[in-house]
């Protein structure tokens, strides 16, 4: 074992440090036991800190390699005695913790009383085992006979619920004394006169004579720990019971592990298999044992591996130690154990049904300086018995057995004992059975039933700890209750946070794949090496053979991000488990500024600057709320910080080396070096964008309403609020599962009940003296009621979309079960309780709550034909449509007029569909699209209308409007537009075709629109109308196809007759203005045509129609009018007469000289005479 | 070259075909020297803008004629941008305030008292003051007509306003009260056929078969402008014309006769979800919801026989038209008329059955 495990150890150790005692021993034998603890208490051995000392000390016994590790030393609380278990353990650090052993897993105990000679047992919780024969192997049945006989040993029992106390030794029975007093203590003592029996199986214990010190032996069993919280508040004695029976828990399950090992080992599998089949085949076995506690434990188990456990060390070294002796371990050997030995003890009475499966014995002691000798050979252990011991008739235990592993064990007189160990056969079939196939529970009775006796057991413990705190109230505070009257001012959130992992809830898996991705960084943080054990990450690993390790060990994602809605322990979790891994926490959150700049220094300091004051642990950074941190700042932006410190790349000695020779520009950033953690509520948050890319997520979800359930009733019980479960199902859904926000809730209930008790100054004294029972005077609880008054524990929640419409179309009485939280509702409504007459209400709550009253209305707008109903005569949907139109009009008073006050009304608008169409068949809601979707295509052609409509010439605009334009012009515009036109070539185009043609081309023109030659998806070409009022015409079912003409070659000649024409109107106007200056003035017409045509506009009237005609004249290719062409041009365009006439005198009339120039362009013009050619 | 409608609009008053001792009555009116502001109302397609044009023709000359476009940038309280077009010339000035839906006020206000703080500066001008034609007045919101009533008095000297809208309706009562208002009905049958003989003649396209010209007159619904749109895309579709040539029909006409169709074809929720997607796609394609509902409703009271399903047609098409018009979303209200509709349908053929 190395120096870092042990140091690892320590720090565990430190988690679970409690410094309250767990022990009570009781000083001298036979004394009458006093009420509850005090009396042994005042005998107290107090263990400062207890380490786990998991005694397969193999590694450190070179010749222990075959060890039965299940064999866990019990340290003996004497001051001289020796304990010697390896080096490390020896170390003077050790010595401050007591040692906490377990013997044989579960099974037996055996006490040292020195002095005293009286071992008092202190039994917790349930009803425990306290046992020295047995089958177990540890020691013989004749062999109890052989100490029984006159001696006495004194166990006390605290617990009154089992009175059928069972004799644990054989003779005994007669001198047992079993006293119930109203405390309902229970003492059996057995008086043990000279001798002490010390079982510390693996290892040797030498007690000297000279022990001056009592030690007791606690017996508990296993409390599930998820029930720390509860007892923290009440007893701290308790709650430190449970606690390590929380972890001895743990251990069980280390254990049988172990144990699993040893059966694969017998099969004869490769050592390192067995290490991963075991934890696969542990996961079985738990399933089966345990059932719901299988989280708990399974993560118990990951805490010690991961966490400091010289075990785990030692488990990896020593995956197999196949000792069959060693297997009883589990509550299923107990029970088989117990079952023998009632059978040894030959009592009368019946052995307890309620047997706990997994009772645990502690052994802790008060020594300071504690030291064992352990001496051990391979395969026997060595029990030291302080006193003298007759060696029996019977059987000789002087001498070691034949076969199989024993005990040694050394009196003080100095006589060895050899106790031999061995296995109930029934049992080791048993377990192999179980290994093989996992139908076989291990435990005799169901979980579910321990744990109710459990709680009922736990319940009368608080009502102890509630009696005594009562008299604490009133008189002195008792000092082993830990709530003093201050803390009533605390706030129950911070009272029951949980503090250690194992009070977390919530998601199991979450929780343990944080603490994973923390253990991650130990190799970078502490050095050490973290084994990932899990199915999952092995997967990991073996894509990480594809991917550059980190060269630091660190894991793959720097940053975790923690999201989930509030409440549901994001911020504890991480602090929990970031102490847990042994880290200094420093919070960043939204109360310090956090720009970029001013968090720069911070953050840094706290990931690279260790801490001299205080602890030596290294820091982990939490950014908690980081959704709330400004995205603004650019490159300094605090998420920006982040990344580029999450993602700084580790630089080698030799590029730094080389970077530095090259005086590289840019400062390498220093690797982070230390966790970082990000909590937020929206992972979605377009600020944590960047960062969603680099961080390793997780989703917390709400907890079960089990969970919720059992711990709100636990600290209901603590705090003696009366509680009923179906109000904590309400308060659960009232919250949403938000634990804080029942917790407030609880204690804002608790509070006001508490002062109106405080007011009763007389109940007060009453209770004094009715101990107990004044509790259910106290107040009022937590009931329907008072939580229906507390509305200020309402989360002010509002449904989805979807589930309101469900909600709205579905009938009540499909409901099947209908939450408590409405059924409260509508009583607080005080409406009868009948579906029918409800649904107004309960409707009209749910739509307000939403509030998306549009939406919920469109919604409802378009689904609700498709509902199935019975109507007759559409009578429904008319009235509904009444109702819609309601809504619409209400609306329109809102939106335009701003009358809200009439808004109060839209929800009994939208209710009314549930009236007429809720159905009882699950009817599939489609989101509303259409109404947007039409919105889209509306917008567009309107679009398309308005740009259209402001194309048009100015005195075509006044008359034709948006608003007629397509109820009047667009469907005839259409048809002008696709007049029967051959697909010809132009050249072909017959007169009276030409005339059409022009036509249609100047109508285009007038409106703006051509012909866009377009490749569709297909690659084929066509011919588009722009602007595309083709589409606004096109009614489905109605073709437009026929009217418009959509022959490519048609449309293809339309368009370039367009573009001839533009290009000649072009001209034409240039032209004319040219003329116009040239003509120095020029005529009346042409001047009043430039007019026109600078205007955009044509005048109507006799010149404007001259102007018209004049744009049309023809030109020439370079797009010049020709004067003798343009006649006939214009006879072609022009079928009417007089048109044509004016347009020739419009020519006539204009005064143009052209002068034909030789060369290409003006620039190589010159004079040539015929004689310089010459 | 234009469409017909527009090349043989007449400009001036003396060119009108129809209401000629209206006309004369304006051209005293505008020669008179106190022009009042004018509220000039009737159906569309009656000849309000023509006639609106040729009065400003007379009022200020062939000058009014030269108009140019431009776009105006108003900015509304909230800073928002409105951007309208403005068809002006150097003596007038036409808007759209509804263009811009509920921010009309802004233009109302801001436009008009512009234009009434300036003087007109055209010495030469005929009148001293300037016109605003304000186009689809009953479609101004109740704040805009506020805030044009005190302007209508207050810059009385250098402002005349004429309004021009379907119906004085909407119009409130102070306004109705500082206008003129002129009414002009629509054209008659023979009127329209003359109009329509007398575009053909100017277009030199042939003879117009008298039953063609009078089924046209009919169909366009005494719609003038229809009318001449109707004859041209006759004349493109089959020229020389034929007397028993079809004419052409809207579109969405066509597509409302299909909702009438299926509307009557089965009453069930079904069906009304069918019809529900051809409303919307008569929405998208520009149409006002309430020409939707009035021509489905004239369609289905030409469709149905029996006097008293008809009046209730006509009922429920007036009831459902009123809720249109107060309310917000066209297609709620719509939808809701044709399930009244196919309810009272479906009961008056179950009583017929019976």
């Amino acid at each position: 074992m190395s120096d870092a495990d042990t140091n690892h150890a320590d720090e565990g150790s430190k988690a679970f440090q409690e410094p309250q005692s767990t022990l009570e021993l009781s000083g001298s034998s036979n004394a009458p036991l006093g009420a509850g603890s005090a009396v042994n208490s005042s005998h107290g051995g107090l263990v400062g800190t207890r380490s786990r000392l998991l005694m397969d000390s193999d590694d450190d016994m070179d010749s222990d390699d075959d060890d039965d590790d299940e064999l866990l030393a019990m340290p003996l609380g004497l001051e001289k005695m020796e304990l010697q278990i390896d080096q490390s353990f020896a170390e003077p650090a050790l010595n401050d913790h007591s040692q906490h052993l377990d013997i044989l897993g579960s099974s037996t105990i055996s006490t040292p009383a020195p002095v005293s000679n009286t071992m008092s047992v202190l039994q917790e919780n349930k009803q425990s085992l306290l046992d020295i024969s047995g089958d177990d192997g540890l020691f013989g049945d004749d062999f109890l006979e052989q100490f029984g006989m006159d001696d006495e040993i004194e166990f006390e029992f605290k617990k009154p619920l089992y009175p059928r106390r069972m004799p644990l030794l054989e003779g005994e029975a007669a001198t047992n004394e079993i006293e119930n007093d109203d405390l309902g203590l229970e003492r059996l003592s057995i008086s043990q006169k000279h001798r002490t029996i010390s079982g510390a199986p693996p290892v040797t214990t030498t007690t000297t004579s000279t022990h001056t010190t009592t030690s007791s032996t606690t017996i508990i069993s296993s409390v599930p720990s998820r029930f720390n919280i509860f007892t923290r508040g009440s007893s701290e004695l308790f709650s430190s019971l449970t606690q390590e029976s929380s972890q001895l828990e743990e251990e069980l399950l280390e254990m049988s592990a172990r144990q699993h090992d040893a059966m694969l080992a017998d099969s004869s599998f490769d050592d390192s298999r067995l290490v991963e089949e075991e934890d696969e085949d542990l996961g079985d076995l738990l399933a089966m044992q345990y059932h719901e506690q299988e989280q708990q434990l399974e993560q118990g188990l990951e805490w010690d591996r991961s966490g400091d456990s010289a075990l785990d060390t030692n488990k990896r070294k020593h995956p197999v130690a196949p000792n069959p002796a060693t297997v009883a371990t589990t509550a299923e050997d107990l029970d088989e154990f117990l079952d023998q030995s009632y059978a040894i003890g030959g009592s009368s009475r019946p052995r307890p049904k309620d047997v706990s499966k997994k009772t645990r014995v502690e052994f802790a002691s008060t020594g300071s300086s504690l030291s064992r000798t352990v001496t051990k050979s391979a395969g026997s252990t060595t029990l030291n018995i302080t006193k003298r011991i007759k060696v029996p008739a019977k059987h000789d235990y002087s001498l070691p057995p034949e076969t199989g592993s024993f005990i040694k064990a050394k009196s003080s007189s100095g006589k060895t004992f050899y106790l031999a160990k061995r296995l109930p056969k029934s049992l080791a079939q048993q377990l192999k059975d179980n290994s093989q196939n996992s139908k076989v529970s291990l435990l005799s009775m169901p979980i579910h039933r321990m744990m109710d006796e459990l709680d009922a057991e736990i319940r009368v413990q608080k009502q102890e700890a509630i009696n005594r705190r009562e008299y604490g109230d009133f008189g002195d505070v008792d000092v082993t209750d830990s709530s003093t009257p201050d803390e009533r001012e605390h706030l129950w959130v911070d009272k029951y946070r949980p503090k250690q992992y194992t009070d977390l809830m919530g998601d199991e898996r979450v929780n343990r794949e944080v603490l994973s991705w923390i253990k991650e960084w130990d190799q970078c943080v502490f050095q050490r090496k973290y084994h990932k054990f899990t199915p999952e990450h092995k997967k990991q690993q073996q894509f990480k053979e594809f991917r550059k390790p980190d060269p630091l060990g660190r894991p793959d994602r720097k940053v975790l991000l923690l999201t989930g809605p509030p409440g549901l322990g994001k911020t504890t979790m991480a602090h929990v488990i970031a102490r847990q891994a042994g880290y200094n926490v420093i919070e960043v959150n939204a109360s310090d500024d956090r720009t970029g700049a001013s968090v720069k220094g911070k953050i840094e300091a706290a990931l690279e600057i260790q801490s001299i004051l205080g602890s030596d642990k290294p820091n982990l950074l939490i950014i908690d709320e980081i959704d709330g941190v400004s995205s603004s700042g650019g490159e300094q932006s605090f998420i920006k910080l982040l990344i580029d410190i999450a993602t700084a790349e580790v630089v080698s000695k030799e590029e730094r080396s080389k970077s530095a020779g090259k005086r590289s520009r840019k400062h390498t950033k220093a690797p982070l070096m230390r966790p970082i953690i990000c909590i937020c509520n929206d992972q979605y948050a377009p600020v944590l964008r960047p960062l969603r890319v680099i961080a390793q997520i997780y989703q917390f979800k709400k907890p079960s309403v089990r969970s919720v359930v059992s711990r709100l009733q636990q600290i209901c019980e603590i705090e003696q609020v009366v509680s009923d479960t179906r109000a904590f199902s309400v308060l659960y859904d009232m919250t949403e599962g938000d634990m804080r926000s029942c917790l407030n809730t609880l204690q804002f209930i608790k509070n006001r009940s508490m002062t109106s008790v405080m007011s009763a100054t007389a109940a007060a004294a009453d209770r004094i003296g009715a101990g107990g029972a004044g509790i259910d005077g106290q107040g009022e609880g937590l009931t329907l009621e008072s939580l229906s008054k507390a509305t200020i524990g309402r989360k002010d929640q509002s449904k989805s979309l979807f589930s309101v419409w469900e909600e709205l179309f579905q009938a009540p009485y499909a409901r099947k079960s209908r939450s408590a939280l409405k059924v409260m509702e509508e009583g607080r409504d005080g409406l009868v309780k009948d579906d029918n007459n409800t649904y107004i209400s309960r409707m009209v709550t749910l739509i307000q709550t939403n509030g998306e009253y549009d939406k919920l209305v469109q919604g409802c707008f378009e689904n609700y034909l498709s509902m199935v109903f019975h109507d007759v005569a559409m009578a429904k949907v008319v009235e509904c449509g009444e109702w819609i139109a309601f809504y619409d009009q209400l609306n329109s008073k809102i939106t335009s007029n701003f009358e809200y006050e009439v808004a109060g009304y839209t929800a009994y608008a939208i209710a009314n569909f549930h009236r007429f169409f809720a159905g009882s068949v699950r009817q599939k809601i489609e989101y509303p699209r259409k109404d947007y979707e039409s919105f889209v295509a509306h917008k567009a052609n309107e679009s398309i209308l308005q740009g259209m409509a402001l194309n048009l010439p100015a005195k075509v605009q006044r008359h034709f409007r948006k608003s007629n334009f397509a109820t009047e012009l667009l469907s005839p515009l259409l048809r002008i537009l696709s007049p029967p036109l051959r697909p010809v070539n132009k050249q072909l185009i017959r007169p009276e075709e030409r005339v059409i043609l022009m036509r249609l081309v100047d109508i285009m023109i007038h409106f703006q629109l051509t012909f866009v030659q377009e490749k569709t998806d297909d690659g084929q070409f066509l011919y588009r109308l722009e602007p595309s009022i083709e589409k606004l015409g096109d009614f489905s079912g109605i073709g437009l196809k026929n009217v418009l003409t959509s022959r490519y070659a048609v449309r293809q000649l339309i368009a370039q007759e367009i573009e001839v024409e533009l290009v000649r109107r072009a001209d034409a106007s240039k032209e004319t203005k040219r003329g116009a200056l040239y003509g120095g003035g020029g005529s009346d017409e042409l001047s009043s045509f430039a007019d026109g045509a600078s205007l955009e506009t044509k005048a109507p009237g006799k010149t404007g129609a001259d102007a018209e005609d004049l744009e049309r004249e023809a030109v020439d290719f370079f797009g010049r009018t020709i004067a003798q062409p343009k006649r006939e041009g214009s006879g072609l365009l022009d079928g009417s007469g007089d048109l044509i006439g004016e347009g020739r005198n419009a020519g006539k009339k204009t005064r143009i000289w052209y002068k034909f120039n030789e060369g290409f362009s003006n620039a190589v013009k010159a004079k040539v005479f015929i004689h310089e050619l010459l | 070259m234009a469409l017909w409608v527009d090349k043989h609009r007449p400009n001036n008053l003396d060119k009108l075909d129809y209401h000629s001792d209206l006309s004369l009555h304006l051209k005293k009116l505008c020669a008179s020297g106190d022009f009042p502001h004018m509220l000039v109302f009737g159906p569309p397609g009656s000849g309000k803008k023509t006639r609106i044009v040729a009065i400003l023709r007379e009022l200020f000359g062939p000058g009014s004629e030269k108009i140019k476009i431009d776009q105006r940038i108003f900015e509304t309280p909230s800073k928002r941008k409105l951007e309208l077009n403005i068809v002006s010339s150097n003596y007038h000035l036409e808007v759209n305030p509804s263009d811009v839906g509920m921010y009309d006020r802004v233009v109302v206000q801001d436009l008009l008292k512009e234009v009434a703080q300036t003087q007109q500066v055209d010495a030469s001008a005929q009148k001293r003051f300037k016109v605003v034609v304000i186009h689809e007045a009953d479609l101004l919101t109740r704040d805009a007509q506020a805030g044009l009533r005190r302007t209508m008095e207050k810059y009385m000297g250098n402002l005349r306003i004429i309004m021009c809208c379907n119906t004085t309706s909407k119009i409130i009562g102070p306004i109705q009260s500082r206008c003129l208002l002129v009414r002009i009905g629509a054209p008659t049958t023979p009127e329209i056929c003359k109009v329509l003989h007398k575009v053909i003649k100017k277009e030199h396209c042939g003879p117009l078969p008298e039953s063609l010209a009078l089924r046209i007159a009919e169909d366009s619904g005494r719609n003038l402008r229809r009318a001449i749109l109707m004859l041209e895309t006759a004349k493109v579709q089959c020229h020389p014309f034929k007397e028993n040539q079809e004419i052409p029909r809207m579109d969405w006409e066509d597509f409302i006769r299909q909702v009438m169709m299926t509307i009557l074809r089965a009453q069930s929720p079904e069906q009304l979800q069918t019809v529900r997607g051809q409303l919307y796609e008569l929405i998208n394609h520009c149409i006002d919801p309430a020409t939707i509902l009035k021509t489905l409703a004239k369609e289905l009271i030409e469709k149905v026989d029996g006097d008293e399903i008809k009046m209730k047609f006509a009922q429920e098409a007036a009831f459902y038209e009123h809720r249109l018009r107060t309310g917000q979303k066209a297609i709620f209200h719509l939808e809701a008329f044709v399930a009244k509709i196919m309810s009272v349908y479906k009961r008056h053929v179950m009583s017929m059955d019976m």
